[in-house]
């Protein structure tokens, strides 16, 4: 009994030691992960953009577009 | 040891105070608008002097009718979270489990303590009914605290490698509902449970030596206490009044984020909750071992309210003596609740004369 | 690899809050919580007042992120803080941490309970299917997912809030600076505004409004 309860108090101070160091603050999943579920990417099949690179490319023209010396010139 | 915790609870709560402390402007405001106005003139479209104002949390003007919508920048967050996921965590953790490994050494070294002389089947009433309620109210609402707590502040840590994402959030919410609601209900209970047993708590020299020799632990020697000892009077004034009202009132603060506190004010209550609610804990564990596994028959004087008069001899000799000599009746529940505790009762003052 | 950014150019905000009912109208955001707002300082002080829209800014080291307690953030894989509205308590503390006061909660009961929080998702929504109904109501239009930029942004007038990756936008930005106070370029908050009387620096400082 009381062996049992020592062993199942040391038990409980190691599972707490594993919460006192600070925690890597990022998560393990992968970038464009949520840490439950996955979010699906803006391109690829069914998508707007076949690929990445046609997307970003999409994306930095419109960009460009909020720079009026090049829309004006 | 409680030496340590004063020290380490005043480290931390001046950490954290000063932490709070690092907004605002490099220069007074007045100045920087001064600065600005200059700058216009002398180096047009350098606004360095607004941006200080910007970095230093000057509330300006926004149409949104919420505390510091006019706030631009308030730093304060980063110091917040660095000392909530660092220094508070690391420290308070540590300082849960020494007091574990603490408690489990004690427990191997002493066991139970048992009573040292057969019980004599005579009963004393030591707790009447509202007096149990009121502790147990307290206990229960604490005990899910604690536990909701902890879920909240180390689940991340523990618990979602073990139960994964969504089966922790599931059980954070409950966690922060049973937190949110038992807040106020526990700050209620600790006010009566501190009236109740007020009484009995009012410190006396005898306490003093009791302390010194930390209720005849240290060197076997018995040391006579009154129905409370100096120990559970710290518990009573330490932690149920003390860190009661630091863990209640930093609770309040963030508990009902609808009276316009600014966010420097919920980043200092959550430390001073973190720091309150640790020492609360560490004191808890001590006061719930001692309850529980530490003495035989302590249990049972709150679960029934009554203790063997032989427990009563062996743990609190001066209360014992009080109620054998009728200074304190042996039933304060059946003389009209606790009527006159500590006063001279009828039938006693008959039988001097 | 894209970085998106905001940036909002002190000199050309004229604090119309087109950006802010344009996110409005974007997202169908509830009332009472404002992914964007825009703050004036030095509020009507000539030559010092100027205007800051701003939202979440997309932090690469997010303090929301890291106080978290169900760990419900994620990032993007170009920069964007998005969060999971299905494992957010509503515990506030990401509020706490955030330095712009970017986290909003609908209040969803009594005394001030925190619904599940909101904010800026730099129009890219959650971890739903992009473009669905599910995504919509919880987060709001993914306009990243057509191609397009978030509507702030793209709806200013005077161009003072740009968004989109943080290389075109450096490149939008140094080209303003550079060209701006000469020849035709003679814009800026204090052409539009005034300055304050450039004669008598000395009463003109005087001058200002003390709010007490
Ligand atoms: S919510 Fe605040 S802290 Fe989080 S990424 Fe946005 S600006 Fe940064
Ligand atoms: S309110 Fe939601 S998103 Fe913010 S820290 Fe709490 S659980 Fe995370």
């Amino acid at each position: 009994m009381k062996k049992l309860l020592i062993s199942l108090v040391s038990l409980a101070a190691l599972a707490t030691f594993a919460g006192c160091g600070e925690q890597p603050q990022t998560i393990t999943a992968k970038p464009g992960t949520s840490a439950a579920k996955p979010d699906d990417l803006p391109y690829g099949e069914g998508k707007l953009y076949a690929d990445r690179n046609a997307w970003q490319l999409q994306l930095r023209a419109r960009a460009d577009t909020q720079n009026e010396y090049k829309r004006f010139n | 040891m409680k030496h340590l915790i004063a020290c380490l609870s005043a480290l931390l709560l001046a950490c954290a105070v000063n932490a709070q402390q690092s907004s605002g402007p490099a220069l007074p405001k007045d100045e920087l608008i001064k600065q600005q106005q200059q700058r216009v003139v002398t180096q047009p479209y350098n606004n360095a002097p607004f941006w200080k104002e910007a970095r230093g949390a000057v509330e300006g003007y926004a149409s949104i009718p919420a505390p510091e919508a006019g706030v631009l920048i308030q730093d304060g967050g980063q110091n917040w979270r660095a000392l909530r996921n660092g220094t508070f965590s690391i420290i308070g953790g540590w300082a849960l489990v020494a007091m574990m490994l603490l408690i489990g050494g004690f427990y191997a070294w002493k066991g139970t303590i048992q009573l040292h002389e057969a019980p004599t089947g005579r009963l004393i009433e030591r707790f009447t009914l509202l007096e149990r309620m009121a502790h147990w109210a307290t206990a229960i609402s604490f005990s899910v605290l604690a536990i909701s707590g902890l879920i909240l502040a180390f689940g991340k840590a523990l618990l979602i490698p073990v139960i994964s994402f969504t089966l922790f959030s599931w059980l954070a919410i409950i966690a922060k509902n049973l937190h949110n609601f038992l807040g106020p209900l526990f700050i209620i209970s600790c006010i009566v449970t501190f009236c109740v047993f007020l009484r009995d708590n009012w410190p006396k020299a005898v306490d003093f030596k009791w302390l010194v020799s930390f209720g005849g632990l240290i060197n076997g020697k018995h040391v006579p206490s009154e129905k409370f000892n100096a120990g559970e009077k710290l518990w009573f004034w330490g932690g149920l009044m003390l860190l009661g009202i630091v863990v209640g009132a930093s609770g309040l603060v963030l508990n009902f984020p609808n009276f316009g506190q600014t966010r420097a004010t919920m980043q200092l209550a959550n430390l001073v909750h973190l720091t309150g609610a640790v020492m609360f804990m560490l004191g808890a564990m001590g006061h719930i071992y001692m309850g529980t596994l530490g003495m035989a028959g302590a249990l049972d004087a709150m679960k029934t309210g009554v203790v063997d008069e032989a427990w009563a001899k062996e743990h609190h000799e001066l209360w014992y003596d009080d109620v054998k000599s009728g200074k304190v009746p042996a039933n304060r529940s059946e003389n009209g609740g606790n009527a006159g505790a500590g006063t001279q009762q009828p039938v006693a003052v008959g039988g001097n004369n | 690899m894209a970085r998106m950014k905001f940036i909002c150019d002190a000199e050309r905000c004229i604090e119309c809050n087109g950006c802010v009912t344009a996110c409005k109208n974007e997202h169908d955001v509830p009332w009472g919580v404002n992914r964007r707002r825009v703050v004036t300082l030095n509020d009507g002080i000539v030559g010092a007042e100027r205007s800051i829209s701003v939202a979440c800014m997309h932090c690469s080291d997010a303090p929301c992120q890291a106080v978290c307690p169900v760990n419900c953030f994620y990032k993007t894989e170009d920069g964007v803080v998005l969060h999971d509205k299905d494992l957010c308590i509503g515990c506030g503390y990401c509020f706490y941490a955030c330095p712009f006061g970017a986290p909003q909660f609908p209040q969803a009961g009594a005394f001030g309970l925190r619904g599940k929080m909101d904010k800026c998702t730099f129009c890219a929504g959650g971890p739903e299917k992009d473009g669905s109904k599910a995504e919509i109501e919880k987060y709001g239009r993914n306009r990243l997912s057509e191609g397009k930029l978030p509507a702030c942004a793209e709806m200013c007038s005077t161009k003072a809030l740009l968004a989109g990756d943080g290389d075109v936008l450096s490149d939008i930005y140094r080209e303003r600076v550079m060209r701006r106070g000469r020849g035709g370029d003679l814009w800026g908050h204090a052409t539009a505004y005034g300055r304050p009387d450039t004669k008598a620096t000395a009463p003109a400082v005087q001058s200002i409004p003390q709010k007490s």
